[in-house]
């Protein structure tokens, strides 16, 4: 495994530096490099995401770059051994998102689209929808800043079609 | 269609800003354009409208969905008639461990009630847990409640009776309805010498997406006689159809598989299936992948299932006279009908099964049914009664692939005592109409 490092700029103009195989979990980034529109010297800049979120985003990138290269590396490990480093990496990423505020989570998770890395887009919007199932309808308007267009009579209805759903 | 009404009006929306998130604004540094802020805020703004939503939204249970089509016209179109949004979270719910429905009689109320619960299980503690009650509404003291196999979280409850109609129920969205009766069900209501109504097919046209039953029966004594019908959820008729080829004759007692837009029924002669495809409503005569000449298949016996809700694949089962049984994983993927064997998932030699393992013990145990798999294919489910009876329930780990690893299976509330029988299903947000 190449151990090249780039540089990446966030839109409010602070540089990382990231290896290779971290950056690669982004598609964008990874098709960046295949095409070699990576200049050694330069940063990448990344107009969409900002600084404290790009550290996030690297935070996790190099958190994972491992455990792809374990796949390829032990295929012999024993089940136990596969279900422990689960559970280390099950354990790392509730504790990542935990103290996290679903502010923070969807600029995350934007930043995770934007960059198309599919492990942390599928992280971020698990925990935000446990974060939201048992919310009622008002505060998930208030979340997406949502305007209520349902005339109460219409919302009402709704309501009685399901509403066990409600209880 | 749908979804490209969704996605356009992401984009005529996304101008509008959020002011929700001002704070981001204050952040950037003063090179940023006045256009690059416009940028912003309309990416903000796009997670109220565009994928990033409705990725989260397919990971929402059924229940918190229903609940937010209050939330705005946008969510409403999108859970409930977004056939698109519906289609993704059934294939995400496909991704995750398999749930179950546990279906009983209840006989504690004063008016006994047939009680579907849904159940989730956790592997690592061998527990399945106990999820949401849904009462039917079968009357006091009907005895031989039936219920087919699930097709995207969807199931037909019936009476092998004849008198009561086919009530089709989606679990997770408390939703059902009563079918008409089958031509088979008003010609035998009145009959005095009542013959047991065979086991009814439930699939899916593949093609249209149309949800289907199938109740193909024998019409004389020595089964050489077939008769069959279907009915559509689209035009919600019954209608007759032309029966399997002379001389193929299932074995009614078993029921039948889906697999990928069609039925399989166990032929008498073991080397052969009964396939019906339930787009063309044809029925045509399969190969047998595993059994392939009539002499290796004399001392086994066999049956057929489908993998968790993996309708492309099914397995099918063999159990030879020495008392090994190979379970083998089998698709009909783009072979129009035809069975192609893929390998073997596991092998299990029934003679080191202890039957005490079982919280009903029994004598010998002569084969083993898959109930589930895990996802990532290392754990399996069994039980030692073709309709997968709650309390003949066995885990079986493949660390080595020939092990038996832990027993019985235990549950987080009490357990019904009697005739349960659980099936693997997912929840979701379909109704056949």
């Amino acid at each position: 495994m190449s151990s090249n490092m780039i540089m990446l700029k966030s839109s409010d103009g602070a540089s990382f530096e990231i290896e290779e195989a971290a950056a690669r979990k982004s598609k964008i980034i990874a098709n960046m490099i295949e095409v070699e529109c990576v200049d050694e010297d330069k940063a990448i800049p990344l107009q969409n995401v900002t600084g404290n979120i790009l550290a996030l985003v690297i935070e996790y990138c190099n958190k994972h770059i491992v455990d792809d290269d374990d796949d390829v590396a032990t295929e012999e490990a024993s089940e136990e051994e596969e279900e422990a480093k689960k559970k280390k990496v099950d354990d790392w990423e509730a504790e990542f998102m935990n103290s996290m505020s679903l502010e923070t989570m969807f600029e995350l998770l934007l930043a995770a689209n934007y960059l198309n890395i599919k492990s942390l887009i599928d992280l971020v919007c698990q925990t935000i929808a446990n974060n939201i199932k048992d919310k009622t309808p008002e505060e998930v308007r208030k979340i997406f800043s949502i305007e209520n267009d349902f005339t109460p009579e219409e919302e009402e209805e709704i309501r009685k079609e399901n509403a066990w759903a409600f209880g | 269609m749908e979804e490209k009404k969704i996605d356009e009006k992401g984009k005529t929306t996304s101008s509008s800003s959020s002011s929700k998130r001002g704070r981001r604004r204050s952040e950037e540094a003063g090179d940023d354009t006045s256009w690059k802020r416009i940028e912003r805020e309309r990416e903000v703004n796009e997670i109220a409208n565009n994928d990033v939503l409705e990725e989260i939204m397919v990971r929402l249970p059924v229940k918190s969905l229903l609940k937010f089509q209050t939330v705005s016209k946008h969510w409403k179109h999108t859970i409930k008639s977004s056939r698109f949004f519906r289609e993704r979270h059934m294939l995400h719910n496909k991704t995750l461990e398999p749930k179950f429905l546990n279906f009983y009689e209840d006989r504690s109320l004063d008016r006994s009630n047939t009680v579907l619960t849904t159940m989730r299980l956790e592997w690592s503690s061998t527990c399945l847990v106990e999820e949401e009650d849904y009462y039917t509404s079968y009357e006091r003291g009907e005895r031989n409640v039936l219920v087919s196999e699930s097709v995207d979280g969807l199931f037909c409850i019936y009476n092998c009776d004849f008198t009561r109609p086919i009530i089709v129920i989606n679990p997770a969205m408390r939703w059902s309805q009563t079918l008409p009766l089958a031509k088979v069900q008003l010609e035998h209501s009145s009959d005095s010498n009542k013959k047991k109504l065979p086991y009814l097919g439930f699939g899916k046209d593949y093609v249209t997406g149309m949800y289907k039953l199938v109740w193909l029966q024998s019409i004389n004594d020595n089964n050489t006689l077939t008769a069959c019908e279907v009915f559509d959820f689209g035009s919600k008729q019954w209608r007759q159809v032309i029966p399997p080829p002379h001389g193929h004759q299932t074995i009614y007692k078993r029921g039948s598989t889906f697999a990928n837009g069609w039925l399989y029924w166990a032929s008498r002669d073991k080397t052969k299936f009964v396939a019906f495809d339930l787009h063309m409503e044809m029925f045509r005569v399969v190969e047998n992948p595993i059994f392939t000449n009539e002499a290796s298949s004399l001392s086994s016996v066999y049956s057929m299932d489908s993998i968790d809700d993996d309708r492309p694949l099914v397995w099918i089962s063999e159990i030879k006279g020495d008392g090994m049984q190979q379970v083998w994983r089998v698709t009909n993927q783009n072979r129009g009908g035809a069975l192609l064997k893929i390998d073997k998932i596991f092998s299990l030699d029934l003679n080191k099964i202890n039957s005490t393992w079982f919280e009903s013990p029994r004598s010998s145990i002569s084969s083993l049914y898959p109930v589930a798999i895990s996802k990532n294919g290392d754990k399996v489910i069994f039980s030692s009664d073709a309709k997968h009876d709650s309390q003949n329930l066995l885990l079986f780990q493949s660390l080595n692939r020939t092990s038996i690893h832990n027993g019985i299976f235990s549950y987080s509330s009490s357990r019904p005592s009697t005739d349960s029988c659980l099936i693997p299903y997912f929840p979701s947000l379909v109704s056949p109409f």
